[in-house]
């Protein structure tokens, strides 16, 4: 460098050295500012159109150094100058482009890989359940027998290729079969209808194949038979339930609802008639001779098959709320959620139950509403209803002496005095039994219910083996004991899958009542509810 | 291009590979890069500079100082010399270098928008982003030249204060959002 003065001072001194029509000794590298005569062995470049000219490995230097912090702003390479992109070339290299090959291609597989994965483990996962399931319900021994597990561990050489071999696809169906288990149980209960109406005409089917296989029925069922009939069954209690009981839960939930029907409530045993139809009032009138006072035309069946499809929904829900009923032991205050799926299923149609829907949640906003601001300044109180069934003639007649007896007068108390300043607790002012607390935000009801009702459904086999055992315990042995001298079980209670089977059927059937009479029994409290009174702070009161 | 080396070929490709390494080598090469450039800039430098622009101390490859003053009249800066310190890392010109002013008993820190009082500046040319090789000492001494040239306002950046306080990057480290470009 020292030596480079007498050729190379005129060229930096001067402001422009680069100019195109360059000849050699007045290229100058814009990055290094060396010219070519100082670096002969350095090439030089033109990446642009200007005038900056640089070397090449100066070139690639920079644009490599700076690479990241390009890409981060999706920069490319260009001179400073005139802005024009410098282009890199680089030779083809069959090693890194099959790297960026295989990058890609997997990049593209990736996500269908990760489905699959995903769906491989839900499978394995539900066709566990579906096996624990089939154990609990049926017990394990049947379980087995019924997957063919045995001639599975017995097969041997002779067998032939596995895949030419009846038992192991036998076995494979039957897991296939017994995975679907929870995915149909969640499926039954966020939309009961589709699966009972999916299920009879493949119960229909079913029955068919097996009378043509020669297999008729006869008692006790055998497991197919028994399998093909339940959906029919389960369709003609929630049929019957729909008959029978359908208006009286239409008319308890007008009357939860504060409607008219509330003021003139009817006894669960009298339900269904045209009686209890006059009882309600005008809406719950409205709505029932919808229902009931149709045209026999077809059309009209299908349109009560929908209706028994929605009822069946909400049983379900409605299920829930008395399930957490009985594990708090408690009539809770309202829930909400479930009121609406609950009118509607009364609703006359689609449009009306959309409506409906809308109407009651404003009711039920009004109705928390003004019980917040009623706890502004006074305690809603709701009465347990503790004693016997109440008569319907005498609504008043509550246990609430204790109360009842100084109530009356503290208000005059209170309204002939100035209020002061001074607490003075009375001592019958103790904090009441049942206090409605304050309703949890919807949405937290909303998320327990859910969850709930998935637990309450991935359980179902499992309190359908509990149903089984207690109905084991309680019923007389000669219904529950194989006999001793019948090779093939004489009753359908002597196997444990048919006594898990009535246990179930026992235990929706008790679910269904006891709702039911929860309602009514919180349509009593709700009658008898009333505002609590406290005591002013008075002067006068404390003395 | 492939299959073609000759031996000088394949002699520069393997010692333009070894320079582009991020090895120890790099650093020893990217330094005898950077001694060469600021050899050529100082030459160029002690040819002459522009007006207001004088060189104080250039003794090393690390620090230099050089002082600027406005031209024009304008009151904000009259009749006042900056000190402004580079500094370059071994990564010179690739990487931009650290350029503050210098408080001393003879140079304040001049008042501008986007001058901290602490001496930081922020100009984008100064930032990675903004930063080329083709920058050199003398166009950022220019361009600080400019900026003070042109600006009007008597004051300092938003949160000046609490920049100073609270600054331990290095400026170069910043990033600074070049949010203004009317001053």
């Amino acid at each position: 460098m020292a030596s480079s003065s007498p050729a190379q001072n005129p060229a930096p001194s001067a402001p422009p050295p680069l100019q195109r029509t360059s000849t050699a000794g007045t290229h100058q590298c814009w990055i290094c500012l060396q010219s070519d005569t100082e670096t002969p062995d350095q090439p030089f470049v033109n990446p642009c159109p200007c005038t900056l000219e640089a070397h090449q490995s100066c070139l690639l230097t920079w644009i490599s150094e700076s690479e990241r912090s390009w890409a981060t702003k999706s920069k490319t390479p260009q001179c400073p100058g005139c802005k024009a992109p410098i282009i890199v070339e680089e030779p083809y290299d069959s090693v890194l482009e099959l790297r960026a090959g295989l990058n890609r291609g997997l990049a593209r597989v990736s996500p269908y890989v990760l489905l699959a994965l995903v769906m491989s483990g839900s499978a394995v996962g539900s066709g566990w359940y579906g096996l624990l399931s089939a154990h609990i319900f049926a017990g394990p021994e049947a379980a087995s027998r019924w997957l063919g597990l045995g001639s599975l561990i017995g097969r041997t050489g002779r067998d032939g290729p596995l895949w030419r071999w009846a038992p192991f696809w036998t076995f494979t169906i039957k897991t296939w079969m017994l995975s679907c288990v929870g995915p149909g149980l969640l499926v039954w209960r966020v939309i009961p209808g589709l699966g009972n109406l999916l299920l009879v005409p493949v119960s229909l089917l079913s029955a068919g194949m097996l009378v043509a296989r020669d297999d008729m029925p006869r008692w006790p069922p055998s497991p197919a038979w028994a399998a093909t009939l339940f959906p029919l069954v389960t369709l003609t209690y929630n049929n019957l339930y729909y008959e029978y009981f359908g208006s009286l839960e239409k008319k308890l939930n007008l009357a939860i609802r504060g409607r008219p029907a509330a003021e003139d409530p009817v006894e669960p045993g009298q339900a269904g008639g045209a009686a209890a139809e006059n009882a309600g009032g005008r809406e719950g009138i409205d709505h029932a001779q919808d229902h009931d006072h149709h045209d026999l035309s077809i059309w009209t069946h299908l349109w009560n098959l929908g209706h028994t499809v929605v009822d069946v929904f909400r049983d379900h829900h409605a299920g829930e709320e008395g399930d957490a009923v009985l594990v708090d032991g408690a009539v809770r205050a309202e829930g909400i959620e479930i009121e609406i799926e609950m009118d509607a299923g009364d609703a006359a149609g689609l449009i009306d139950m959309l409506g409906d829907a809308v109407e009651v949640l404003d009711e039920d906003e009004d109705d928390e509403e003004q019980e917040h601001r009623d706890q502004g300044d006074v305690e809603v109180e709701e009465r347990d209803v503790a004693g016997p069934v109440v008569l319907p003639g005498a609504p008043t007649a509550e246990p609430t002496q204790p109360e009842q007896g100084n109530l009356p007068a503290q208000p005059q108390v209170a309204a002939a005095v100035e209020p002061a300043p001074a607490p003075a607790p009375a001592p019958n002012n103790l904090p009441a039994p049942a206090q409605v607390a304050p309703a949890a935000p919807r949405e937290t009801n909303l998320f327990r219910g859910i969850v709930s009702g998935v637990v309450l459904s991935l359980l179902h086999p499992t309190i359908c083996f509990g149903m089984g055992e207690v109905l084991r315990w309680t019923l007389p042995r000669s219904w529950t004991a194989p006999r001793s001298w019948a090779r093939t079980p004489t009753g359908l209670l002597q196997q444990q899958w048919g006594r898990s089977l009535v246990g179930g059927c026992v235990y929706v059937v008790l679910r269904d009542a006891f709702k039911l009479y929860a309602k009514y029994r919180q349509v009593q409290v709700k009658t008898n509810r009333k505002i609590k009174s406290v005591p002013r702070r008075t002067v006068e009161a404390s003395s | 291009m492939g299959g073609t080396f000759t031996s000088s070929n394949l002699d520069q490709t393997l010692r333009v590979s070894y320079q582009l390494l991020p090895t120890e080598g790099t650093s020893a090469w990217s330094s005898r890069f950077q001694a060469k450039r600021l050899g050529k800039e100082l030459q160029k430098i002690n040819n002459g500079l522009p007006p207001g622009i004088e060189l104080v101390k250039a003794d090393n490859l690390e620090d230099w100082l050089l002082d600027i003053r406005v031209l024009d009249n304008n009151p904000l800066y009259l009749n006042q010399t900056y000190r402004l310190k580079f500094k370059f890392s071994s990564t010179y010109p690739i990487e931009p270098p650290e350029v503050t002013f210098v408080k001393d008993t003879d140079h304040a820190i001049p008042m501008h928008p986007h001058i901290y009082s602490n001496g930081i500046i922020c100009l984008d040319l100064l930032g990675q982003q903004g930063w080329s090789p083709v920058q050199n000492v003398e166009s950022v001494c220019m361009s600080l030249q400019s900026m003070l040239t042109g600006n009007t306002k008597d004051e300092r950046p938003p949160g000046d204060e609490e920049f100073v306080r609270a600054n331990r990057l290095r400026p170069k480290d910043i990033d600074f959002y070049y949010h203004d470009n009317t001053v």
